[in-house]
């Protein structure tokens, strides 16, 4: 139970976890819209490319990203074999109702290629990046939304201190799951809404004990002076190195080739 | 006037009538308690469960507010809700449990967490939370998530998380409860090295009476009133006061009074064994 890797971090130190987690959000969002713009085959192959290349700076092992492929393997298919058979045109192929068209071919592929292209740089970021700089980025990235009357602050807070009680929870469950299993409690057996009822008196004592960590925790908070995100500073500053101006070229060589690909070449997908 | 000043403490909550259903009946749990603390002392506050003492840790940095009576910090009275922040920035508190009062996933950043909320320079707060980690020689372990620390070094963290904040006063709510015998030296050792080499002005809670022959001085309390105080040597003395109200004596305290109750000729007063195995021997010649 305590093995569940939570947000996925693989610690190193390649240059994409020294990367300013700031600058990777931003790429990472610029790059999605990238995905989607490809419009034929050769700006597909300028992403697939770089997505591959992304992998191989990250330094983190591939089973890690064939990994978080398998869970959305099956979107993938499903959807690519709607597209398949949808094409408009001259039918390649015919069956009763089912017919395949070329389009419907490319808009398969396209469709793969992207999702699969989604997925693996997403785990990229999250592979590279521990979630602490993750919600430490995205406090500071949000906080523009002040001016809206969103909580920046409340919200990463919250966030921090989930991530910080998670493990600690996990193991409790733990040892409530054996306390009640030492008193005979049955919790492999029986159909599945027996086994969901079964987890009744796991939950009771958890959450009971959660809320009284959680009095316990504002206590120790107000304790050291906490009185929201304002006045307050932080230890560590983020800074922008060269290397981050160096990768935001690269993406930006990247938008070039794909938009050249898609105005000099013709279209293959809408 | 001294650092910590105390004056005739009121404290009271409603409390269920267990003879009655639905009556509410008045509890003291502090009653006409008054003391003071100087600065650079080390003061251990010793009773029961329920005898009142978290309360009082919750009075001496404005947590809590006295029903009657006043309290004074650095001749703050803790009753000016403006003066709350300096207050606690001067007197900290360490709770019972080492997990529930750590914030951030990464030792350093829980450091930082009470400098950061009273808005230090970075570059300051650097420097107080490597300072901070290795006065609990918890240096080491900067980059660990508290979750794989033990006991005793979660609670050292915290120690350091308020040292970060450069209180003059720590208050430790029986701070080595939950923990096993190692962590429990772990940090009582911590307490009193920053009492000896930084002079910060210690107040620990506790109930275990052989962490309280060390203190400069022991405050006893038993149902929300003051007992007995005195240093060590005189509280520990008085074996049958403290008997009669059901608290213990330190082990050694305790064997040379009862050789002494049947009659062997020796000095009852010994708190730590070293001692007491020299009177044992003086006796055994």
């Amino acid at each position: 139970m305590r093995d569940i890797a939570f947000g996925q971090f693989y610690p190193g130190h390649s240059l994409l976890h020294k990367l300013d987690p700031r600058a990777k959000i931003i790429l990472l969002v610029a790059f999605i819209v990238l995905v989607f713009c490809t419009a034929n085959y050769a700006a597909l192959a300028v992403v697939v490319a770089s997505v591959i290349g992304v992998i191989l700076l990250s330094k983190v092992p591939l089973r890690l990203y064939f990994k978080s492929l398998k869970m959305i393997i099956f979107i993938v298919l499903i959807t690519s074999a709607l597209n398949l058979f949808y094409g408009t045109g001259e039918p390649l192929w015919e069956f009763w109702v089912f017919k395949i068209t070329l389009a419907g071919i490319n808009n398969a592929v396209f469709v793969g290629a992207r999702i699969i292209s989604l997925i693996l740089i997403s785990s990229a970021l999250t592979f590279t990046t521990s979630p602490n700089d993750l919600t430490d980025a995205l406090e500071r990235l949000m906080k523009p939304l002040n001016v809206f009357h969103v909580k920046v602050h409340e919200i990463a807070m919250m966030m921090t201190i989930a991530l910080r009680f998670v493990p600690l929870l996990l193991e409790e469950t733990d040892k409530i799951m054996s306390a009640q299993k030492s008193r005979g409690a049955d919790m492999e057996s029986g159909s599945l809404i027996q086994r969901i009822k079964a987890l009744i008196p796991v939950l009771i004592p958890l959450f009971v004990s959660a809320f009284r960590r959680a009095y316990e925790l504002a206590v120790a908070m107000e304790c050291r002076c906490y009185q929201g995100g304002e006045g307050r500073t932080r230890m560590k500053s983020l800074k922008l190195s060269y290397r981050d101006y160096v990768s935001s070229a690269v993406v930006v060589v990247l938008i070039v080739g794909v938009v050249l690909c898609n105005v000099l070449l013709p279209h293959t997908v809408r | 006037m001294d650092f910590i000043t105390a004056q005739n403490l009121v404290f009271r909550y409603l409390e269920e009538d267990e003879t009655q259903v639905n009556t509410k009946v008045v509890r003291n749990v502090l009653d006409d308690v008054s003391f003071n603390i100087k600065k650079g002392e080390f003061v251990a506050l010793l009773g029961h469960n329920g005898c009142g003492k978290s309360t009082i840790s919750k009075h001496l940095n404005a947590m809590l507010l006295p029903d009657s009576g006043k309290v004074y910090v650095d001749s703050l009275d803790t009753a000016d809700e403006d003066e709350d922040f300096t207050i606690r920035k001067k007197v900290g508190l360490v709770l019972q449990n080492p997990d529930n009062q750590l914030v951030a996933s990464v030792v350093e950043e829980d450091v930082a967490f009470g400098p950061e909320n009273i808005g230090i320079e970075p570059k300051e707060i650097r420097r107080r939370v490597d300072n901070a980690l290795k006065a609990v020689d918890m240096y080491d372990y900067r980059n660990q998530p508290p979750h794989k620390l033990s006991g005793g070094q979660k609670q050292r963290v915290a120690i350091a998380g308020i040292i970060a904040m450069e209180p003059s006063c720590i208050v430790l709510d029986e701070p080595t409860a939950m923990l096993d015998p190692k962590g429990r030296e772990e940090v009582m050792s911590t307490i009193k090295r920053l009492n000896r080499e930084q002079g910060i002005t210690i107040v620990l809670i506790t109930h275990y009476m052989e962490e309280a022959v060390d203190a400069d001085r022991v405050i006893v309390m038993d149902d929300g009133k003051i007992l007995t105080q005195g240093t060590p040597q005189e509280v520990f003395s008085q074996v049958e006061l403290l008997k009669r109200h059901r608290l213990d004596v330190p082990q050694v305290t305790e064997l040379c009074y009862n050789l002494k109750a049947r009659g062997v000729d020796i000095d009852t007063l010994s708190l730590h064994s070293d001692e007491c195995i020299e009177k044992l021997l003086e006796v055994l010649k």
